[in-house]
């Protein structure tokens, strides 16, 4: 048995346990953690308080509450042990039919960008380039069936599901022939079935590509960097050109035409990197609130280290960058301590390193039992058909671990041979992990060239974000219990005294 | 140590204060334990929770022998400082709060009333809307009254299709007494047997004691016998009646087949306060526990269903962290259900008005998906505005239809355990004793 707990202090200094195995955050004090230390020497017998000053009242309640804690709810400790084995090939198959629950189309690997960040842009290893591969209409619908089968038995089950159906490039919107055919394949044969998504550079929003995700209520996720040197430093034109007025001058369009689509279907992505500054950029999004919609989420870009571990990277002039995220996670802290106003990218971006402590696991959640920790989802939850109708995982991994084709399925020793090597790897290690309710490692950012690359790093960024997300989130409670984050009890927290 | 170096008291991360403004309980999650506070220990513990600092001075020793009290029954702690309590959650936030909009929404069971036909003629029986259920679920009330103009398993295998796309566990056969329609229920049984768990509630008086015995043993079922408790009443006083004689050898017959079964009896005004000698009785012959289901006149406030409920006020614990969740969270009733009502419609349960369209034109799945039904069974708990202020709200009895039944613009007209009544439900003498205690300031704590 080992202790899988977090402490912390807040701002004001009073100390916080969190503890990994309810993902409860209890208040914490010398007296609680003496006895807690006595009882994880002593095992699971009553532990024997060594403070003899205490109250005698208090030293029993609190023997008696963390006793209890340990025996009713299993609370901070916990046993090396192993997961379950993965299940075989056909079984796997099967799992991916009853849990995923987004097809996603990569309808081209053309772009008229060339973002310098972009996945596609060959500065990373594993991943393609550019081309001008596009997939036919044909083999996008085919997909589209394809899928429906594999889902069949969620089907059956629950009539009612929803599924999410996204639609990729490089830009999308240079093959409107697809995306027209899928969803009027959608329309006519699987009516409510399916959530339309597409993620685009915006340059290519004409009157008529607006009508058709119009016409079809597709969510849209534009990609806004923010001001002119923020976006056009990045996402240019071939010549270099940068493409921010164009894509302003689209959404100001669709904002005229169909302003109930751009409020209640549209939002932005931006992306930032260690020269971004992202106090303008912030205040960028605040101006412009009126014709760029709500940020709904923020991405890094070759700052791995950054945004998930907070490396100090002074040393190779990140000293600033490092400045200005202090500054917008105060801006996030402070408006939230204050039931402040704050622009959507400050909240997207505050949000980035809380979301894993505040969409925690709770006590009864369960994992899948071949997958008890780490952030993964089960490949294929996500599954996405490349052009040439190859299946990938989800849209975030590179191209080098493939998991079938349209036409031969869903390939289960592929999948199984991943999740035999996580286990190996990952999971192995994550029992005496203290933050795996808040785990962020998932494939995406450990899939090397068809292989787990050492995970090591990932680990120790991610509790190190755990840790920082802690501190601020009970500094932030602590003098503002109504405050907008605590999620999990819509009800009680962070609501003593108010009256339901 | 003295109060004066602990200023602070908070209740534990696993006990959550429930307030109406005026009156306060503690729900101690983990113990399945209601604690009612009166007034002024309501007071006290509402100004520790708002991290107020508490001396003795000003709570009195009265005052700092309830915090006392609280700490060592496990239910909160003393603090030099204020603290942030994170309440212990089963569930991380997507399922707390229903954010996931794909959620499908499992119907585990399916009632199916297939018959109004049945021996008796109880006085209360087809009344239509003017009878109220407390648990209809369990009963044989016919509340949409005695009309059977068609065969409600006419169309029996499309309709069997629908429930099996409903993700159903358990089809619940009921009626009137389906053992009245031998034909409907041989051909009801015979095709859902091999795609559900099937359930019978009866008052076992179609057929003879030892074809229901056998035909539930051949086929699996599992029966739920309904009786009079004034049956039984009369029973214990002067022996049985014709009529519960013969319910009595079929539950005998049942027991010698090993047949699953239960009992659920019907109470009235007589026999709701003294139900322990009715469960004695049947728990004594066949060994089980009866549930007790309640009827009474939705119209009526008056003296009569007012005692009932004031012998009545049950509050429940709950038997896991799970049960509590979805109690504080979902509707009190904790199965995903809805019935196949007579009259061809859909209902929410046996004991409310039908969602969806007319008769015949409704089928299972889409009802089911429309947000009429779907608000019923994954909405807040604090649907009724005579509930959503109520601090007993979590330990009410489970049963909402009752509650549901009378209530007009979202005001229940009747409750068992009268909200309005603000400090007295504390001094009754509640029937479930184990799951509730009481806390009194101005005395000693209990």
């Amino acid at each position: 048995m080992k202790r899988v707990t977090i402490t912390v202090r807040s701002g004001r200094g009073r100390r916080y346990l969190y503890d990994d195995k309810t993902g409860c955050i209890l208040p914490w004090s010398d007296l609680r953690e003496a006895i807690l230390r006595s009882k994880c020497a002593a095992g699971a017998a009553d532990p024997e308080p060594a403070n003899p000053s205490a109250d005698p009242g208090d030293v029993a309640a609190e023997t008696r509450f963390i006793t209890e804690w340990f025996d009713k709810y299993g609370a901070f400790m916990r046993a090396s042990d192993k997961p379950a084995p993965v299940p075989s090939a056909d079984a796997l198959v099967a799992l991916v039919g009853a849990h995923s629950s987004q097809l996603n189309l990569t309808v081209t690997e053309a772009c008229n960008l060339r973002c310098r960040h972009c996945v596609f842009s060959g500065a990373y290893l594993y991943t393609r380039t550019h081309s001008a591969a596009v997939m036919s209409p044909e083999r996008a619908m085919r997909a589209l069936d394809w899928y429906v089968e594999l889902i069949e038995p969620q089907r059956r089950q629950q009539r009612s599901k929803v599924f999410g159906l996204s639609f990729w490039g490089g830009e999308p919107l240079l093959n409107v022939a697809a995306i027209r055919a899928v969803l009027e394949r959608v329309r006519t044969l699987y009516p409510g079935l399916f959530a339309p998504t597409m993620t685009t550079n915006g340059t290519l929003l004409t009157r008529a590509n607006v009508a058709l995700l119009v016409d079809h209520q597709v969510n849209l996720v534009v990609s806004i960097d923010g001001h002119a040197a923020e976006h056009d430093r990045r996402r240019v034109y071939a010549s270099g050109r940068g493409s921010l007025d164009l894509v302003l001058a689209n959404l100001r369009r669709i904002k005229r035409d169909h302003p109930a689509y751009w409020a209640d279907r549209m939002s932005t992505h931006p992306v930032y990197d260690a020269s971004t500054d992202l106090v303008s950029v912030a205040e960028f999004f605040e101006q412009h609130a009126d014709v760029v919609p709500r940020v709904a989420t923020i991405g890094g870009v070759s700052l791995k280290d950054l945004v998930a571990g907070g490396t100090d990277r002074s040393s190779d002039g990140g000293a600033e960058y490092v400045g200005t995220v202090g500054r917008l996670r105060s801006d996030f802290d402070r408006a939230k301590t204050t039931n402040g106003r704050m622009s959507t990218y400050t909240e997207a971006f505050g949000n980035l390193e809380m979301s894993g402590l505040l969409f925690r696991s709770r006590y009864l959640d369960r994992s899948l039992p071949f997958m008890p920790f780490t952030g993964n989802c089960l490949p294929g939850h996500r599954v996405t058909v490349r052009v040439d109708g190859t299946l990938d995982l989800c849209e975030r991994v590179n191209q080098s671990f493939p998991i079938g084709h349209l036409e031969s399925g869903v390939d289960g020793e592929r999948i199984r041979a991943l999740l035999d090597e996580t286990q190996t790897k990952l999971i192995s290690g994550c029992y005496t992990c203290p933050a795996t309710r808040m785990c962020r490692v998932c494939f995406a950012q450990t899939l090397g060239n068809g292989c787990l690359e050492d995970l090591a790093e990932q680990c120790q960024a991610s509790r190190r974000a755990a840790v920082r997300a802690l501190q601020r989130f009970v500094t932030i409670m602590e003098t503002n219990p109504q405050a907008a984050l605590q999620t999990e009890w819509p009800e009680f927290a962070g609501r003593p005294g108010d009256g339901a | 140590m003295p109060m004066s170096m602990r200023r602070y008291f908070r209740l534990a991360s696993d006990c959550i204060l429930v307030q109406d403004g005026k009156n306060g309980v503690i729900y101690a999650v983990s113990e399945g334990r209601i604690y009612l506070l009166d007034h002024a220990a309501y007071q006290l513990v509402s100004r520790a929770e708002r991290n107020e600092p508490l001396d003795e001075s000003s709570i009195g020793t009265h005052g700092r022998r309830l915090f006392e009290w609280l700490r060592d029954n496990s239910l909160g702690f003393f603090d030099d400082e204020p603290a942030y309590v994170d309440r212990l959650s089963a569930f991380g936030a997507t399922a707390a709060l229903g954010m996931d909009p794909r959620a499908p929404l499992i119907m585990h069971q399916v009632d199916w009333t297939i018959t109004s036909r049945c021996a008796r003629s109880c006085a209360f029986c087809p009344r239509g809307p003017a009878t109220v259920v407390s648990q209809a679920c369990m009963t044989c009330v016919r509340q949409r009254g005695t009309s059977e103009s068609t065969n409600p398993v006419a169309n029996l295998a499309s309709r069997l299709d629908e429930v099996v796309d409903l993700g159903t566990r358990v089809l619940h056969i009921r009626g009137g007494d389906p053992f009245a329609v031998w034909d409907r229920l041989t051909t009801l049984v015979q095709a859902a047997s091999s795609k559900f768990g099937l359930a019978v509630t009866t008052p076992g008086l179609g057929r003879s004691e030892d074809e229901i015995a056998a035909f539930s043993a051949a086929n699996g079922l599992r029966l739920n016998l309904v009786i009079l408790a004034d049956d039984i009443a009369d029973a214990l006083a002067d022996g049985p009646s014709d009529i519960f004689s013969r319910q009595m050898s079929v539950l005998d017959a049942l027991a010698r087949e090993q047949v699953s079964f239960g009992v659920t009896c019907i109470v009235s005004s007589n026999t709701a306060r003294e139900t322990e000698p009715l469960t004695q009785f049947i728990a004594a012959r066949w060994n089980t526990t009866p549930a007790f289901s309640e009827v009474f006149e939705a119209s009526a406030t008056g003296s009569a269903t007012a005692s009932v409920f004031a012998a009545k006020k049950q509050l429940t614990g709950w038997n896991s962290l799970g049960e509590w969740f979805i109690r504080s969270h979902r509707n009190k009733c904790l199965f995903g259900r809805c019935e196949l009502g007579l009259d061809g419609r859909i209902h929410p349960c046996a004991g409310l008005d039908a969602c969806g369209k007319a008769a015949g034109d409704d089928r299972l799945a889409p009802v089911i998906a429309a947000s009429e039904l779907r608000d019923w069974w994954m909405g807040p708990s604090e649907r009724l505005k005579g509930c959503s202020k109520c601090n007993l709200r979590y330990g009410c009895h489970p049963c909402t239809a009752a509650a549901l039944h009378t209530a007009e613009n979202g005001r229940p007209q009747c409750c068992p355990l009268d909200p309005a009544d603000e400090i007295e439900p504390a001094a009754l003498p509640w029937r479930s004793a184990d799951s509730v205690r009481t806390i009194r300031l101005e005395t000693s704590t209990s």
